[in-house]
């Protein structure tokens, strides 16, 4: 076989890995989609509908009405703004200082900082849990906050300080020379210039806070305060097989910001995984 | 307008790595001076602690009189020029030259004036709108030097600003900042590693060498009078030969003789001094252009000869360059010497102790053919072996 | 870098704090000393004792430690959680670098659909775990309903993913691959990048043929990244929760339940604190570790590197 054939025939290997990969990724997601958009009885059909041929979109509608997912969805909306907000806040001037400062003890420093990335959150919940109760922060968005922006804080200060240190120290002399002093010299030069970066780190921080399961699992236990995530461990727990389609499209409408904040942004993330998660 | 003056600054990182010893130096009000040397002889660390961005460890540094060890650069009102320009790339061409007297609170109109002065000085006004990445190399580094006229310091400091630039691009620049200096006459201090824009450009010329200055002085006699080995084969180019001798006394004339090579030194002031080499070995040092074929020359009388096989023969236009090789050993090799073959890429190794010779277009030379060539003997040098130091 | 003493010269005390490192990174360290450093001792130091969930009196023990490795459950939780993680780690990374390459090779032959394929994997990524069990808990459904039941099994028969217990850490396990693959597939996706190309192409001059290649040219190149992702895989797949939670909760019996389910379920449902901090410990120990062979690496490879 000459070149061309046989280049052809990779092409053929290619596509046909894509179509395999993507049906296995896709699958599920597609399975839960048709199963919230079935009636009762097609529920239960034998051998199962793949798709139905009458889609019941007052599933949904049910949904909306008659659970509190709209509740959860905003609720996670508020945790997850405020996680980000005060992520950016204590992780952006911490890698500024990591990154443009030297001092002794620094590399122990970055190192205990990744260690903390490593540790589950199951690990320091239950301390923390201790720790809410007596000072009654249990329930509390406050409290809640700092612990999801503990959990996300390491790798966002790592993230952030390997993107500055893409930023050539000679900037920050430069304004220096020029008469800026330290907290200038970040506010107006470094900052502007780092800002897709922060605003990639910010996007990173959304999506993990989006899935974080255990901090609100162990510290809330108030339902009107439960994020998309709890909320849909609560439906499921109160579903049984007769109400699997509405669970299904609890499922799709709990992930659907997501998957389309990613699918929009997806270059984005790809670039910031990639440049970011080389280096660990 | 200030002159700057350095007073036995060392510069020690850590435990025991000195970058920067005991400098001192005198820079006057509107004087160019360049400091020149290999890579991490410390003429960077010397600019840097000049300009603030580096502790001084030991020694004090003035800037127009008053003592500035312990003032930021802010307070120094230096201007600094950056090897890779640093402009603020969020921002367009007339803020990143307004942005220090915006630090300042300096009133707007004045910044208005001075930003478009400058912006002429430089022939970038069309350029003001613009920001950096939509820059050519050469514009960004207008830019960045339109950001160090404006502040209208006491004393400009670049580093290494034309390394970034192409050959052609280089040139040209050189004598734009040349004529720049010219113009506002304020007292310049420029680093590079490149020893022809040392010459080119400086008032005088700072040599350095792992921390320790070498020399100071002004570019022709800094040529003519190298007071060590180092700075005579790294100034001028290609480099100077060096060559093992002896020193003979003969009636009342000192040679100096190597192979079949007799070179009669001129009478000078302080032959008395070279007494002691009398019967011993030195270092001879002439540079390529001072040697020319004999046929070229008229009057043969009393010069020197030397015939040589020229291994490889470089033919650059207005110029002819012969390499050639001398008998084992004659070739001096010193520390300093393989410092700056290291620097330069010359004589790598393989490629043997080969020594340059500049002749006229016209020899008519050709490789691995004799030719006997005439050595200018009032423009040879001599070391001492082992110090280095020049003696004749 | 700026040097120490700057005071002079400075005009706002803001501006003079600022000046040194450790106002940026107070903040930071106050967070994390509160929300890891003061949990992590108190883990340690509930683990020995017999305490309550809710506060109220105790005392000082090794009791929870000794129970703890006495327990039947401890071994099997052992097993569960050894099984889980080294089927996980080992499929994960192989089909992200599988799926790494796929993707790579068809980018440079400009073949537009690996990136929708590469989106499809990353979506994966981007669902919160405890819906991943939710979803799977929906396609493991074990009557005759059930989509993978169908696919799977002969007429008449139905597979019971999540009821028998070997079956259902199987289940869960694949599901787990499903999760995590995506995160393998970027960071390796990444190393290939990095590869540079003429050595490749030196080694197609020098006459090698693909596997080759790829066995003696590409993978050690990219050791170091599959290092890093071995690491960072594993440690997560120690700290699985939610996913099981959601799709086993961790039965039928305990044969799905891992170590950070067990860590929860005797706290919160056998109100065991003292062998609950102990397992904590237990997995504690195990991220520390994991975390310090990698710190290791990475100072050993900034040497050479």
């Amino acid at each position: 076989m000459g070149k061309a054939g046989k280049e052809r025939l990779i092409k053929a290997g290619l596509y046909l890995a894509y179509a395999v990969v993507t049906l296995f990724f896709l699958f599920p997601i597609f399975w839960v989609l048709s199963t919230s958009l079935k009636s009762v009885p097609q529920l239960f059909a034998t051998p199962p509908i793949w798709f139905p041929l009458d889609p019941r979109f007052e599933n949904y509608a049910y949904v909306f009405t008659n659970t509190p997912i709209v509740r959860y969805l905003f609720n996670s909306a508020l945790i997850v703004l405020l996680t980000v907000v005060f992520t950016l806040l204590v992780s952006v001037p911490a890698a500024y200082g990591f990154s443009r400062y030297t001092f002794r003890y620094k590399k122990p420093t970055l190192m205990m900082v990744l260690v903390f990335q490593m540790i589950s959150p199951v690990v320091i919940s239950i301390p923390l849990y201790r720790m809410f109760v007596e000072l009654g922060l249990l329930n509390n968005y406050a409290g809640l906050v700092v612990a999801y922006s503990a959990v996300v804080l390491p790798f966002t200060t790592w993230f952030l300080k390997g993107y500055f240190d893409t930023i050539p120290y000679e900037m920050d002399e430069a304004a220096i020379v020029d008469g800026a002093s330290r907290w200038q010299a970040f506010w107006r030069i470094l900052l502007p210039v780092c800002a897709p970066g922060i605003a990639t780190a910010a996007i990173l921080v959304a999506i993990l806070s989006w899935s974080q399961f255990v901090i609100p699992f162990i510290l809330l236990d108030d339902a009107a305060l439960y994020p998309v995530s709890i909320g849909l461990v609560n439906l499921q727990s109160n579903a049984d097989a007769i109400t699997l389609h509405y669970l299904s499209a609890a499922s799709i409408v709990a992930i659907a910001p997501v998957i389309g904040v990613f699918v929009l942004l997806q270059r984005y993330i790809v670039n910031a995984l990639t440049s970011g998660a080389v280096k660990g | 307008m200030a002159g700057v003056v350095m007073e036995e600054v060392t510069k020690v990182y850590g435990e025991d790595v000195v970058a920067v010893r005991d400098m001192s130096l005198d820079i006057q009000d509107g004087e160019f001076a360049v400091f020149v040397g290999p890579s991490g002889c410390g003429k960077s660390t010397a600019l840097r602690m000049i300009a603030g961005l580096e502790d001084i460890t030991s020694g004090k540094v003035y800037i127009d009189n008053r003592l500035v060890n312990d003032l930021p650069p802010r307070d120094r009102d230096i201007a600094m020029v950056f090897q890779n320009y640093a402009l603020y790339p969020h921002m367009n061409v007339r803020d990143n030259l307004g942005f220090a007297l915006k630090i300042r609170k300096v009133d707007r109109s004045e910044i208005k004036r001075r930003v478009e002065e400058a912006a002429r000085l430089l022939s970038i006004e069309e350029l003001l709108d613009r920001k950096p990445k939509a820059l050519s190399g050469g514009q960004r580094q207008r830019v960045a030097l339109g950001r160090a006229i404006v502040r209208e310091p006491n004393v400009f400091l670049m580093d290494e600003p034309l390394s970034n630039l192409d050959a052609k691009l280089r040139v040209h620049m050189r004598t734009e900042i040349r004529k720049l200096h010219n113009r506002t006459g304020t007292t310049n201090i420029y680093v590079t590693h490149d020893q022809t824009e040392a010459m080119t450009m400086a008032d005088r010329v700072v040599v350095l060498r792992e921390g320790i200055v070498q020399q100071v002085a002004s570019p022709q006699e800094m040529y003519e009078r190298p007071t060590n080995v180092f700075v005579a084969g790294f100034i001028g180019s290609p480099a100077m030969n060096f060559i093992r001798a002896r020193m003979e006394k003969h009636n009342r004339s000192l040679d100096i003789v190597f192979g079949d090579t007799t070179i009669p030194l001129p009478r000078e002031r302080h032959w008395k001094e070279l007494d002691g080499y009398v019967n011993g070995e030195v270092m001879l040092g002439i540079r390529p252009e001072h040697m020319q074929d004999a046929r070229l020359v008229e009057n043969m009388q009393g010069s020197a000869t030397l015939d040589v096989k020229p291994q490889v023969v470089e033919s650059v236009g207005h110029e002819k360059y012969l390499y050639f090789e001398l008998p084992e050993g004659l070739t001096a090799r010193t520390r300093s010497i393989e410092e700056i073959e290291a620097d330069t890429g010359r004589n790598e190794e393989g490629s043997g102790d080969m020594l340059v010779a500049r002749v006229s277009p016209e020899a008519k030379v050709r490789e691995s053919e004799e030719v006997k060539l005439v050595v200018d003997t009032g423009k040879v040098h001599l070391f001492d072996l082992e110090t280095e130091k020049a003696i004749f | 870098m700026l040097g120490k003493k700057r005071t002079a010269g400075r005009s706002t005390w803001s501006e003079i704090v600022t000046d040194y490192p450790v106002p940026w990174l107070l903040p930071l360290g106050a967070i994390l000393g509160a929300t890891f450093l003061y949990p992590i001792f108190e883990i340690a130091r509930l683990s020995f004792t017999d305490a309550g969930l809710m506060g109220g009196g105790y005392s000082y023990t090794f009791e929870s430690y000794l129970s703890l490795l006495r327990s039947p459950y401890f071994a099997n939780m052992l097993k569960v959680t050894a099984i889980f993680v080294s089927f996980s780690v080992v499929f994960q990374m192989l089909f992200g670098f599988l799926i790494a390459l796929v993707v790579d090779q068809g980018v440079k032959r400009g073949l537009r659909v690996s990136i929708v394929t590469r989106t499809a994997v990353l979506s994966a990524w981007a669902i919160p775990g405890v819906i991943i069990g939710i979803i799977w808990s929906i396609l493991y459904e074990q009557s005759a309903a059930g989509i993978l039941n169908h696919v799977l099994s002969s007429p008449g028969q139905t597979i019971p993913f999540l009821s028998d217990p070997q079956l259902a850490l199987a289940s869960v396990t694949v599901a787990n691959i499903w999760r995590g693959t995506a995160f393998s597939m970027i960071l390796i996706y990444a190393g290939l990048q990095t590869l540079p190309s003429d050595v490749m192409e030196a080694a197609r001059v020098d006459g090698a043929n693909a596997w080759q290649r790829l066995f003696r040219v590409m993978l050690p190149l990219l050791a170091p990244i599959l290092f890093i992702d071995l690491v960072v895989v594993s440690i997560e797949t120690f700290n699985t929760f939610d996913m099981v939670l959601a799709l086993t909760g961790g039965g039928p019996g305990r044969s799905t339940e891992v170590v950070a389910l067990s860590i929860y379920n005797q706290i919160f449902r056998q109100f065991n604190l003292g062998q609950g901090a102990a397992t904590a410990v237990l997995l504690l120990t195990i991220n520390i570790v994991v975390t310090f062979v990698y710190i290791r690496f990475l100072e050993r490879s900034e040497e050479v590197g």
